[in-house]
């Protein structure tokens, strides 16, 4: 177990690093997919099977796509410059301090780090029937838990996609007054 | 699996104490039905339908209240909601916002070539959003929630997508609005993971609902993930007020955006983020209250200083709408830290939230009417002679920011003073000698801006020629025009010479 | 040996990762790409803390985050492809006409 979690960490967190400093966007975009890759093995080893595939499907796969699609879209030219100005450097100071700060706060723990992941019990299939909402792995589980408890927020993202629709056409759309109007002027 | 703890899970899912919110969303659909069905985008018919039936919901909501406003506190949807009277305060308010802003919609939309019916559709799903903000009492739907009014926001500042002040306040919005939900996030996984830990004396089955974290929290005030965990969580909703130092967003992003987008992110955004910092410092991390309050009360002094003196030598008009939202802010931030000492503090901030619209709304009404094409580069300069020019749009002004500089006949004068008498109240005297020193510094540049637009008049006789192009007049007021800024400024004066209305909101 | 802590360990790592290119980094695209990674890093802890404390709900909050934000995404590019077309840059430091 332990050799696969250093395996995974290791996936996780240096193609991160190198997303985060290689100046090409389109490596960084694909360093990020393989960061994600890791990070839903991870999940494996936490039992929480239904969320590794959906990593998979719909951040390494969607998301991550779109992003490349818009990258090599835009096609941008322009190089960044990595030199870094006394902004950046305090910048990067500051999120050092927080990187110390909190694991310092983690590894401190306050009697949290007790367990170890072999010892724990193996999650059930199904929540047991006096605590409907305990820890489950089926993807029956997880429907459940949220047509019941979860049945407002569930409905809010439905309200939230919506905006992002509508919210991407106002953005992206060109209005057939525009295609009027530009047409009448070519006309003349 | 045991379906019936399912059904006693659901059970409480009263969908009908949420009709104000499923209204709004109705309304949304019909407008984008309506312009589907009529092929054409009549901004009347379109502004007719939101508006009346935004009326229509006032009304009926108004109507539900014969039956006694709503006491006591309710725990709705397995405890992700809870219903009292301030949240149905809150929801009269924000819908209030969300007339004012299609009112002022119209009047922008009018004079550019730009999508309509998505304005109206998105400003009702984003207040129906804001409600449930209020509303919710659990960490997974405050969050859900908290993202659908900011992704709705990122499209309503960005909306002007001709201009590219508009879109790149988007931008900045976004990159600022993401990195804070970020924060929050962080901060709420930390919580639920520390207060959920069976290690841990005291842990509580539902971690995210504020009741059981507040029972956790209280058995463990001390330890570092619950620190960590609700600084960050703090640190998330400073973004979204505004507060020092999470505040270097608001000056480009109220500038940038249109006009009626920044009164609401001004308004309602600020007023759902005190709601929900209230909620928070006084529930779950009611414990914690050894530091939250030296730290709120130094981040309220630097907000209120930072805006104040930012302001002072601003020529743009935006700008400094925005910067002195941020010292609004911090005497709101203010009446936070009031009230969790002094239980009444809190019908101040919702009273002094309704002066802070009221007054807003005029300004932004008056500069949203006189930016008919440059929305973004409104200085100073272009208000002088506007007493000669347009003497309605001129008063309306100077009630308005005589209001949010607190003079004494007018409703911000009493919104200040109960503040202060709360913060007084409390113990507050640091915090309310830096407010009222940054007041006197509001005065000032409040008034320079009344100087420009009604003083100049008697000066222009002697033939100073201004080598400043003023903006194009104006179009001609409308009656709503009139109606609307008329309104405004009467319940402004309503609210100061007659506060008996005071008394209706102290019994929150 | 493989305890919570490790997984904090990680998440912590990416988070701070994340909020160390936002700081950094001058591309709008990869900005945004960090602050994806700073969520990413709250699911990792998200899921983490449910399986150690036996509780579903962190497992249920995960849908919504990753919902969140494919909506935010979503609009954000939109935003990023409309100014590009503007301003012909996704650079921070040339979006500075919002001045004064």
């Amino acid at each position: 177990m332990d050799i696969f979690f250093i395996l995974f960490a290791l996936l996780t967190v240096v193609p991160a690093f190198l997303m985060v400093v290689t100046p090409n966007p389109v490596a960084g975009a694909v360093f990020l997919i393989l960061s994600f890759i890791g990070m839903a093995c991870l999940f494996v080893l936490l039992e929480a099977f239904f969320l590794a595939v959906l990593q998979i499907l719909v951040y390494a796969g969607a998301i991550m796509v779109l992003f490349l699609f818009i990258i090599m879209l835009l096609d941008v030219r322009e190089v960044e410059k990595l030199r870094p100005n006394t902004v950046t450097a305090a910048a990067a100071g500051v999120s050092l301090l927080l990187l110390v700060l909190g694991l310092i706060a983690v590894l401190a723990g306050d009697g949290l780090s007790g367990q170890l992941l072999s010892a724990l019990p193996a999650v059930p299939d199904y929540p047991a029937a006096d605590e409907p909402l305990g820890l489950a792995q089926k993807v029956k589980a997880y429907g459940y838990g949220l047509f019941t408890k979860y049945m407002l927020p569930f409905q809010l993202t439905g309200i939230l996609l919506l905006i992002a629709m509508i919210g991407v056409i106002v953005l992206s759309k060109k209005r057939a007054a525009e295609e009027g109007a530009e047409s009448a002027g070519a006309d003349s | 699996m045991n379906l019936e703890a399912f059904q006693k899970i659901a059970a409480s899912n009263l969908w009908g104490n949420l009709l104000p919110e499923i209204y709004l969303v109705a309304l949304c659909l019909l407008l984008l039905v309506f312009e589907m069905v009529f092929r054409r985008q009549d901004l009347l018919l379109l502004f007719r339908v939101a508006l009346w039936g935004q009326v229509l919901l006032l009304v009926l909501m108004g109507l539900s209240y014969f039956g006694g406003f709503p006491s006591g506190r309710e725990e709705l949807f397995g405890g992700l909601l809870v219903q009292t009277p301030l949240t149905e305060t809150m929801r009269l308010f924000f819908l209030f916002g969300s007339l004012l802003v299609s009112y002022l919609g119209t009047r922008f939309l009018r004079a550019r070539n730009l999508a309509r019916t998505e304005f109206f559709a998105i400003t009702l799903l984003v207040t129906a959003a804001l409600m449930l903000l209020v509303q919710s009492n659990q960490f997974v739907l405050l969050f859900v929630a908290l993202e659908t009014v900011t992704v709705g926001f990122y499209v309503l500042v960005a909306y002007a997508r001709t201009s590219g002040y508009s879109l790149e306040a988007g931008l900045k919005y976004l990159i600022m609005g993401a990195l804070s939900s970020g924060l929050l996030l962080f901060g709420i996984v930390l919580l639920y993971g520390v207060a959920g830990s069976p290690d841990l004396a005291g842990a509580v089955g539902d971690p995210l609902h504020f009741p059981s974290l507040a029972q956790f929290i209280a058995a463990h005030p001390d330890n570092t993930l619950v620190l960590a965990g609700s600084l960050l969580v703090l640190s998330g909703i400073a973004f979204k007020v505004g507060a020092v130092p999470f505040q270097i967003w608001i000056p480009d992003v109220y500038q940038g955006a249109p006009t009626p987008v920044s009164a609401f992110l001004a308004v309602s955004s600020k007023a759902a983020g005190i709601i929900v910092l209230l909620t928070l410092v006084t529930g779950p991390f009611a414990a914690l209250s050894g530091w939250t309050i030296p730290l709120i009360s130094t981040v309220a002094v630097l907000t209120i200083l930072y805006g104040n003196l930012t302001a002072l030598p601003q020529r743009n008009v935006k700008r400094i709408m925005g910067l002195s939202g941020i010292a609004h802010a911090g005497y709101l931030l203010m009446g936070v830290v009031a009230a969790m000492t002094v239980d009444w503090a809190v019908g101040a901030i919702v009273f002094y939230l309704f002066t802070y619209l009221l007054a807003s709304f005029g300004v932004f009404g008056v500069m949203a009417l006189l930016s008919e094409g440059q929305d973004a580069d409104q200085e100073l300069d272009h208000y002088e002679d506007l007493a000669k020019r347009q003497p309605l749009l001129a008063a309306a002004l100077t009630v308005g920011l005589a209001s949010l500089a607190g003079i004494p006949p007018l409703g911000g004068f009493i919104g200040k003073l109960v503040l202060f008498i709360a913060a007084f109240q409390a113990g507050l005297y640091t915090l309310l000698a830096f407010s009222v020193v940054g007041v006197v510094l509001s005065i000032y540049y409040y008034f320079g801006w009344v100087r420009e637009a009604v003083f100049r008049v008697w000066r222009s006789a002697e033939g100073a020629g201004s080598a400043t192009p003023a903006l194009p007049e104006p179009r001609s007021l409308t009656g709503l025009d009139r109606t609307a800024l008329v309104g405004l400024s009467v319940l402004t004066l309503i609210l100061g010479v007659a506060p008996f209305v005071l008394t209706w909101f102290l019994q929150l | 040996m493989l305890s919570l802590n490790a997984f904090l360990l990680v998440s912590g790592l990416l988070f701070a990762i994340g909020f160390f290119g936002v700081l950094l980094r001058r591309n709008t695209l990869v900005i945004f790409m960090s602050l994806e990674l700073m969520l990413n890093a709250a699911i990792l802890a998200l899921v983490a803390f449910s399986r150690f404390n036996g509780i579903m709900d962190g497992n249920l909050f995960v849908f919504f985050i990753i919902t969140v934000a494919a909506a935010e995404i979503a609009v954000g590019l939109a935003i990023i492809v409309a100014l590009f077309r503007k301003r012909q840059t996704v650079m921070v430091e040339q979006l500075n006409s919002l001045r004064h």
